[in-house]
């Protein structure tokens, strides 16, 4: 039992944070402490998930391996940035912040039964519980009347998702007492025909749709981003998208192969559309958080297609494509923390103009990241789109290959406007200093990025070593 | 002779590492573009030498970049490549010696020459076609700050359009080479890229993809909008001398592509390009006299010359591909040089409130060295130009009799054109001003610095590679 | 022999072209003179056998392809060519040593020397670079020459065009026979590939270089050049660099049937122009550019009758022309240099025997040049020599009846000439050394002589009236140049203007433009109009669920 609760410690560690910020009295000196103190948690709590990530304390509901500590530790990493980074914005405000770290805590717990569920009963709640922990989250620290009415319509879809889980248990149960992944995969290779199952899968996987942001489910994650709060922005293209692609592969490779011939044709569509949407809808905004997550969209809907028959290869590039994505979006949100005129983070194409006069450093860094994220050399973007088109062309997929690039144009025309507005304007106030934690960030960020460019192949590899065990 | 090559390459990007650490408005930055170029294009010669004299094969340096998708990056050098890239830095080095005390201090300006200078060294050294691909690409976002920042665009849908056109130009590459890279089994050396085996749709699509996406880049109509629309307004000596660079990579790409001869399947296509071609070149000779600008005919010159080098390559076959280099060498020289000298006199003209009209009659020093680079450009025989071109025009006559002439009615016309706005800022009896106007001449040590250009560019007449021996 | 000469012309430039003090400049240029008169003694004194050539040969420039070679002939032929050439230039010289009109008379004789040395080049060079590299040469040192900006724009313009059109026909003729030797010429009559094209643009750039019909503004707009630097451009730059192109590549161009019709037209042409231009123009400098034209035309003609070889009568008349512009040129110094004919011919000179003096020099010259022409026509026996040669007569006739016999209401106590003794002395002297072994006995020697009197005296066409200022100031070809080059202009705008902005940037891009903001309207009343949005985008998904099962089939 002992034993047991050991190997359940990170996340009863993760959930001990999220109480105890939940209930931390909110005391607005006291942010930096916070922080510092969730971060310790959460370092904890990190440690000993990787020291116990091959101990299984449920192996019917749970599993325990590399691929699993791939997720979480991304997360994790994920996290500890936006702990970092969101301090920063914090104290700018000066806000306690208490609220937003128990928030984080209990989205992590939420992300960390997802990836590491088995079964679906505990995936649907792991759902369920990420879009309530989605649903506090979009309301934090924002006094914006509209981010009710976002807040409202993120609700209402977290409903219909939910009673669609709520369908596909009740489906699947009917048909099989025990939901465990082995289980409904076996009861799927039986009949992979069977129409009430095929509903019962589909309904899982719109409710995964929604967790990626993927078209046409994008619009609560494009339309809210616009008028989230910084630190809030920078959870949502990192951590949402991270969990939900982990368990969606996880599902998809332990549950749905057998069907996998009826939904490959749903997830080209669906990818393809994603990239669509993602690109054209990036030029629609003079807001910088909703062309980002425009490209989220986009970018995620190549990360769908590349996933198209769940094979070692295709999930090796998968991953590399999306850790380059996360790695760039991370570098991104560093930098928007550098942009701040008398306390108010900026987040407006017109905000921003002209700030390379002032903030040269933090603008060359968020306009590199945002070459990288369009894929131009020299920058380690080239590498994650070179691996891409390389496999698709493999694949024989020539028609997706123009289709992308086409997009790809589409989106270079809205990542385009915010270097130029960073650029080709004169400044006309004064920016606030940037953090030096700022820059150390980006630095880093940097740094890791070029070690991957010059040498890709380590990267390569340790992906491959920690995807292999998926398979097992 | 590998080593040095190496050397070539590294340094520049050694120079932007030090011009990022320099301070802010100091001409620290200038001072280590220059010293980076001036040590790049030495060791340039050196390699010319080592080549000329046959010591030993140059051994291409190869990288082990990514093992899993068996993509090894080789980077040789033969004659065309560092001879191109010496005319580059030579041009770049003009260009920044043309740049005002103001100007120098301008780290931005200094960090992308010479990161540009990198790429030029990359692109014209690359063995194999990602290396190709990744310099090709990574000239993009210099070019556009550069444009941006220096271009004093007056609209910004013209500069989108710039990225646009490009990034487009880039993914057509990308897809390309990503179909060689599917049927070679891996990354494929320039010299054995016509000899992959594809299917026959293929492989039209691909040399179809090539070829658009250095189209882009010359350019030809209906994709020269950009260029043109770009080079209105620049007014920075080094940012004009870099954009009338780009073209040059996108004609460098068909002569590395297409290092042999012209693949089977496109070869039937090549009188559809010398249509298109010739049609951009006496449209752009037309449209370049109809500008007021000496800057602008200019521009109209070297995109006119440059589609003149793109069908002496394509027509021929690349059999005139030495030829091409060497009127490339020298074209490329002259073109940064009269930019120059012509950005020092609008400068001057703009202090001195004297006009454009007759402002060389002031300076009579620019105004004799303007004269002469501009005889050369006219075609005159006072440098290996002429000599190549003569022997290019020639050959095309052979190959396609009316494209010669199409060739020659618009290198007359924009010659004339430059010429005739040569001649208008010459002339002061027609715009004699009211009052006494005194307007300061170039420096001795600018007199200097083109004096040495002009040497190196008459004793091309008698051997374009005299400053080997 | 010649290689020997040019080097040490082109060494006697060099030493020139350096800026030395005002009386260093007179010793200099006197020392310059005299070793020239040496060096042109000991040219013409030189031996060159019969057909026996001696080349001096250079390896100049090696590139893939080709080699290119400088080669300097010296034959007979050559030196036949180049006396008269030699000739003038010395006598350029001898006046600018004796006018004093520049103020570094080093300078331009350096210029004059650069020039003969380039035009022995082109006489002798074997190959198309040495020939275009030296007719581009001719061109720039025109322009030092001429030394007028607004003088030389169109002058400049139009030989440049010029060469350029020489540039492509050399380039046609070395695609086909693959060779730059001047000789192999011959063999492209074999392919015989556009050879009407090509002589037709060859001609028209012989055509320009003279300044012939058509082509003539370039040379009209001179007249505002100092009547020294004019007549060294109206005889020793491009038009003899012309004359030495035609010299080379006639031989090609007559295979072509348009060739000859093209020559006569355009020195039938020339004539009639050139004749207008001499009476009614006004501008004194303007008639001697005109007479010029005229004689170009004749020179032409003569050398076709000629089989386009030179002879010694053509060097004659070269010669004999250029005494006769030298008159025009004192009979311009005497009347003050006035710019126009009209009031030329108002003035009384008092120095009535220099006058009557420079009229008995034109009249030899007159006596001279119709010997010579005796002499073609003993020849050719082509009779329109002779309908050409009238009209000159004519047109020349013409111009000194208005400055000599029209009423004269002003006096005028002008300047005399420093040197006048040696100047008339050479003028007269070499008048009558060119009459040497010639009829000047002959019928038409005494026609021309004796109606050249009569006609001076009689044959009024313009003396007495001051002509319009428009014929003075339009001219047709004026007009003609300015609409085809803002024609040009125009269309230039007008594809900028429809191309770039209208097609490209207005069309193509706002379509572009257009369709992702349809996407963008649509996507956003998708989001705006939540419930039915959110019903269009759950039924697209059950469609897409739908036809996935089906595996994408209907």
């Amino acid at each position: 039992m002992l034993e047991h609760l050991l190997y359940f410690s990170p996340l009863l560690i993760l959930v001990f944070g999220a109480v105890l910020f939940m209930l931390l009295p909110q005391v607005n000196e006291e942010h930096t402490a916070y922080f510092k103190t969730a971060r310790i948690i959460l370092l904890i709590s990190f440690i000993l998930n990787i020291i116990f990530y091959n101990k299984d304390p449920l192996p019917d509901i749970t599993a325990s391996n590399r691929f699993v500590l791939l997720f979480q530790s991304m997360i994790y990493v994920c996290a500890f940035v936006i702990l970092f980074l969101s301090r920063k914005w914090f104290v700018a405000m000066n806000i306690a912040g208490t609220h937003f770290c128990g928030n984080l805590f209990f989205v992590v717990c939420s992300a960390y039964l997802l990836i590491s569920s088995t079964n679906l009963y505990l995936t649907s709640l792991a759902i369920i519980l990420f879009m309530v922990g989605n649903f506090f989250m979009l309301g934090n620290e924002n006094k914006k009347q509209e981010v009710n009415i976002s807040r409202n319509i993120y609700g209402a879809m977290s409903v219909i998702i939910a009673m669609l889980l709520f369908i596909s248990v009740y489906i699947f149960w009917q048909s099989n007492n025990n939901l465990s992944y082995a289980d409904l995969r076996s009861l799927l290779a039986l009949k992979p025909d069977d129409m009430r199952l095929y509903c019962a899968s589909a309904c899982i996987i719109i409710s995964f749709l929604f967790l990626l942001n993927l078209a046409p489910l994008h619009f609560c994650f494009t339309e809210t981003t616009g008028i989230m709060v910084l630190p809030v922005f920078t959870y949502f293209v990192l951590i949402p998208l991270i969990a939900a692609m982990g368990a969606f592969v996880e599902i998809n490779i332990h549950v749905f192969a057998p069907i996998y011939e009826h939904l490959a044709f749903f997830y080209r569509v669906i990818a393809l559309l994603s990239v669509g949407i993602g690109a054209i809808g990036a030029c629609s905004g003079k807001n910088i958080h909703k062309i980002l997550s425009c490209g989220a969209v986009f970018n995620f809907g190549i990360v769908f297609l590349l996933l198209y028959d769940f094979n070692f290869e295709s999930l090796q590039i998968t991953f590399s494509y999306m850790l380059i994505y996360l790695l760039s979006m991370s570098g991104v949100c560093a930098s928007l923390y550098g942009f701040r005129i008398k306390g108010e983070y900026l987040f407006m194409l017109n905000e921003i103009e002209g700030a390379a006069q002032k903030r040269p450093y933090v603008s060359a860094v968020l306009c590199i990241l945002l070459i990288s994220l369009l894929g131009l050399p020299p920058s380690l973007g080239f590498v994650g789109i070179f691996a891409m088109l390389n496999n698709l062309a493999m694949q024989r997929h020539y028609y997706e290959i123009i289709y992308i690039l086409l997009m790809f144009l589409v989106l270079a025309y809205a990542y385009l406007q915010i270097i130029m507005a960073l650029y080709f304007y004169k400044s006309r106030e004064s920016f606030d200093r940037a953090d030096k934690g700022i820059y150390i960030a980006m630095m880093l960020n940097m740094v890791i990025m070029m070690i991957i460019l010059m040498k890709p192949q380590y990267f390569s590899d340790y992906l491959a070593f920690m995807t292999e065990s998926v398979f097992e | 002779m590998t080593e040095l090559l190496l050397l070539v390459l590294l340094l520049p990007l050694c120079g932007c590492l030090f011009i990022l650490t320099t301070k802010k408005d100091n001409i620290n930055a200038f001072n280590v573009a220059v010293f980076t170029l001036f040590a790049v294009i030495l060791l340039i010669v050196r390699l010319l030498q080592l080549q000329n004299m046959q010591m030993y094969d140059i051994e291409p340096y190869v990288i082990k970049w990514f093992k899993e998708y068996n993509a090894k990056l080789h980077f040789r050098a033969d004659i065309y490549s560092l001879l191109l890239l010496l005319s580059v830095d030579i041009s770049l080095l003009i260009g920044a010696v043309g740049l005002t005390v103001k100007q120098r201090k301008n780290k931005t300006l200094m960090l992308a020459g010479v990161y540009l200078a990198w790429t030029f060294g990359g692109l014209f050294c690359a063995g194999d076609m990602i290396s190709f691909y990744i310099f090709f690409a990574a000239q993009l976002l210099p070019l556009f700050m550069l444009m941006g920042k220096f271009g004093n665009m007056r609209k910004n849908s013209s500069l989108s359009l710039f990225f646009i056109f490009n990034f487009a130009g880039i993914m057509l590459l990308l897809t390309a080479i990503i179909l060689l890279y599917k049927f070679n089994q891996g990354n494929v050396l320039l010299t054995d890229i016509t000899t992959i085996g594809l299917p026959r749709h293929l492989k039209l699509a691909v040399w179809s993809l090539i070829s658009l996406s250095f189209i882009i880049r010359i350019p030809i109509w209906p994709f020269h909008y950009w260029i043109s629309s770009i080079s209105a307004g620049i007014k920075n000596p080094l940012v004009y001398i870099i954009t009338v660079m780009l073209p040059l990579t996108g004609l460098y790409g068909f002569m590395r592509f297409w290092q042999y001869h012209i693949p089977q399947i496109v070869g039937s296509y090549v009188p559809v390009i010398a249509v298109f071609g010739i049609l951009t070149m006496l449209f752009i000779a037309i449209i370049g006299t109809s500008h007021k600008d000496f800057l602008q005919k200019l521009f109209s010159y070297s995109t006119v010359y440059y589609l003149l080098f793109l069908l002496s390559d394509i027509l021929l076959n690349g059999m005139y591909k030495l030829n091409i280099v060497y009127a490339l060498f020298i074209f490329m020289i002259v073109n940064s040089s009269l930019a120059v000298l012509d950005l020092w006199s609008e400068n001057a003209c703009e202090e001195s409130n004297c006009g454009y009209h007759g402002i060389l009659a002031y300076m009579p020093r620019l105004s004799k060295i303007i004269a002469f680079f501009v005889l050369i450009a006219v075609g005159l025989p006072v440098s290996s130009m002429f000599w190549n071109n003569f022997v290019l025009i020639s050959a095309i006559f052979k190959a396609n009799f009316a494209v010669g002439l199409g060739i020659m009615i618009s290198i007359s016309m924009v010659g004339m054109a430059l010429l005739y706005e040569l001649y208008v800022m010459s002339d002061l009896q027609t715009n004699y001003p009211a009052t006494e106007i005194t307007v300061e001449d170039i420096s001795d040590r600018k007199l200097a610095f083109f004096i040495g250009v002009i040497i190196l560019v008459f004793l091309s007449f008698f051997n374009p590679l005299w400053f080997i021996i | 022999m010649i290689a020997y000469t040019a080097l040490l012309l082109f060494l006697i430039g060099v030493f020139n072209s350096f800026k030395v003090s005002a009386g260093f400049d007179k010793v200099l240029s006197f020392f310059t003179f005299i070793s020239l008169v040496f060096i042109f003694a000991n040219f013409c004194d030189s031996e060159v056998v019969g057909s026996k050539e001696h080349i001096f040969s250079l390896a100049w420039n090696s590139t893939p392809g080709k080699d290119i070679k400088f080669d300097i002939i010296s034959n007979s032929y050559n030196k036949q060519i180049i006396i008269p050439f030699f000739a003038l230039t010395l006598l350029g010289i001898f006046y600018n040593l004796n006018f004093r009109y520049e103020e570094s008379r080093s300078t331009f004789s350096s210029l004059l020397v650069f020039n003969l040395a380039t035009l022995i080049i082109m006489v002798t060079s074997n190959n198309f670079v040495q020939l275009l590299t030296a007719l581009f040469v001719v061109d720039i040192l025109s322009v030092f020459i001429i030394k007028d900006s607004l003088s030389y724009r169109r002058y400049i313009m139009l030989n440049i065009l010029a060469d350029m059109f020489l540039f492509m026909v050399l380039a046609i003729i070395n695609s086909q026979v693959d060779s730059l030797d001047i000789r192999q010429i011959l063999r492209y009559k074999q392919s015989g590939m556009y050879i009407d094209f090509l002589a037709v643009s060859g001609f028209t750039a012989v055509l320009i270089k003279i300044g012939m019909f058509g082509f003539h503004i370039g040379f009209a707009d001179l007249k505002n050049v100092r009547l020294h630097r004019l007549q060294q451009i109206l005889f020793m730059s491009s038009p003899l660099a012309a004359i030495i192109v035609l010299l080379k590549f006639h031989i090609l161009w007559q295979t072509s049937e348009y060739f000859i019709v093209y020559l006569n037209a355009a020195c039938i042409s020339t004539m009639f122009w050139s004749f207008y231009g001499v009476v009614f123009i006004d501008s004194f400098k303007s008639k001697i550019i005109y007479l010029q034209t005229m004689f170009w035309a004749l020179f032409i003609e003569l050398l076709r009758f000629n089989g386009f070889i030179w002879n010694d009568m053509l060097s004659r008349l070269l010669v004999a022309m250029y005494l006769l512009i030298s008159c025009m040129y004192l009979i311009y110094y005497y009347h003050n240099r006035l710019p126009s004919a009209y009031q030329m011919g108002k003035l009384t000179i008092r120095k009535t025997d220099i006058q009557k003096y420079i009229f008995f020099m034109l009249w030899l010259l007159i006596i001279v040049m119709s010997g010579i022409l005796t002499e073609i026509y003993n020849n050719s026996n082509r009779y329109y020599i002779w309908l050409f040669a009238v009209m000159f007569v004519l047109a020349l006739s013409s111009v000194i009846q208005q400055i000599y016999f029209s009423e004269k209401n002003i006096a005028l106590k002008s300047q005399d000439l420093p040197n006048k003794k040696a100047v008339f002395t050479t003028i007269s002297g070499l008048s009558l050394f060119l009459l040497y072994e010639i009829d000047y006995m002959a019928l038409p020697v005494f026609g021309f002589a004796a109606g050249f009197l009569i006609l001076c005296r009689y044959f009024s066409l313009s003396a007495n009236t001051e002509l319009p200022t428009s014929w003075q100031t339009k001219s047709p070809f004026n007009t003609i140049y300015k609409s085809i080059i803002s024609a040009i202009r125009h269309f230039g705008q007008f594809i900028r203007l429809f191309i770039d902005k209208l097609l490209i940037e207005k069309v193509i891009f706002s379509v572009a433009m257009f369709f992702s903001q349809v996407f963008i309207r649509i996507f956003r009343r998708i989001h705006n109009k939540l419930l039915s949005g959110g019903f269009a985008v759950f039924m697209l998904l059950i469609l897409l669920l739908w036809l996935s099962f089906n595996k994408g089939e209907f």
